[in-house]
């Protein structure tokens, strides 16, 4: 489910004042300013009038909020639960049963405007795939990294099985001697391009972790070698960029969880 | 890296932020910034109708596992900062 308007038009608060916009001034009573009634968009309230709103309504509706993640809201009725996920205005319901799930769409669209995607294929662009029988759920990037790779030019690059070699060692001995390499590197959009790797690595692409917390140190002084190690992050994923993570349910005691940590240090 | 039934759930790679004298402390190092994630986990799941018991966080070094089980007092490790210490007290009482 999408809200289509949420941020705008929430009751305000705080007292705010504008100035009176180019134009539409009254006129003699130029010193004036405007008191909002309502909230804009892009004013910092807004966001939060919008959430305060949402909370008081589902809350009403029954839910409980996630101590530990508060924009995770869950309900119980029987045995059928509803786990209402938000992302500023992106929601997802997950759910049991499916009847359950209609009338609450019923009662969340007569409170907000809002759009009903259906099941969802794609969240915060990440695309879901399913397969219901064998209980799994995929979640990748596969657009994204399509994205980012037509953005930094290397959709035709030759893909590399590893996103980082192990001899490679990144120092910030290797920032540009010369005037000329300073001005070289100057031209590279390293920061961009570290940022567009790091969402694919914080949602789906583990994989790369390491390589984009290395690559992340360098941001103020790079040299050639941390450039084309970013490039070589770029074609590991043109060569792999279906992977996703694979989730799958256990059958019987779905309620009971195990969750299992690694840790390693090198 | 955090798994549950195989999916990956969490995960974090990190720069060490100290220069460590030990490979041992490393490790418990490492340790400590996981069961930070851990309590958070925990939480998510108690706080809604899901059921998960103390987890369960596999480490790769046994000296460092010793350390984080044993609170006891060794000359070898007092260099060791308090606050990552806190994996001992994760482990005596499997998070509240």
């Amino acid at each position: 489910m999408y809200v289509k308007t949420t941020i705008f038009h929430e009751d305000l608060e705080e007292e705010i004042y504008m100035k009176q916009l180019e134009g539409f001034v009254v006129k003699g009573k130029k010193e004036l300013v405007c008191k909002l009634k309502k909230s804009l968009y892009g004013l910092k309230q807004s966001p939060r009038m919008w959430y305060q709103k949402f909370d008081t309504f589902t809350t009403g509706l029954g839910f409980t909020r996630c101590k530990a993640d508060h924009c995770v809201y869950f309900k119980l009725i029987g045995v059928h639960v509803i786990c209402l996920v938000l992302y500023v205005d992106d929601m997802l319901l997950v759910r049991n049963d499916k009847e359950i799930i209609q009338d609450l769409k019923t009662q969340l669209s007569s409170k907000f405007d809002m759009q009903d995607l259906g099941a969802e294929n794609y969240i915060l662009g990440m695309e879901i795939k399913r397969d219901w029988e064998k209980r799994k759920l995929w979640l990748n990037q596969r657009k994204y990294v399509e994205t980012i790779l037509q953005r930094f030019n290397m959709q035709d690059s030759k893909s590399v099985k590893v996103p980082i070699l192990i001899d490679v060692k990144l120092s910030v001995e290797q920032c540009p001697k010369t005037q000329e390499e300073e001005e070289d590197m100057s031209r590279v959009p390293y920061a961009s391009a570290v940022g567009s790797l790091m969402y694919a690595m914080v949602c789906t692409r583990l994989d790369i972790a390491h390589v984009v917390g290395v690559l992340s140190r360098f941001m103020s002084e790079l040299g050639k070698e941390h450039w084309i190690t970013v490039k070589r992050v770029f074609r590991y994923l043109r060569g792999t960029s279906d992977y996703g993570l694979c989730y799958q349910g256990r059958l019987g005691f779905y309620r009971v969880l195990d969750i299992r940590g690694f840790v390693d240090a090198d | 890296m955090f798994n549950l039934f195989g999916g990956a759930v969490s995960w974090m790679s990190k720069k060490q932020s100290v220069v460590a004298l030990s490979t041992t402390k490393v490790e418990y190092m490492a340790s400590t910034h996981a069961s930070k994630e851990e309590v958070w986990l925990q939480r998510l799941c108690s706080s809604t109708w899901l059921v998960q018991g103390a987890i369960r966080i596999d480490c790769d070094s046994q000296s460092a596992i010793f350390l984080a089980k044993n609170p006891a007092y060794h000359s070898k490790t007092k260099h060791i900062d308090v606050q990552y210490h806190f994996v001992r007290d994760m482990t005596e009482e499997p998070c509240t």
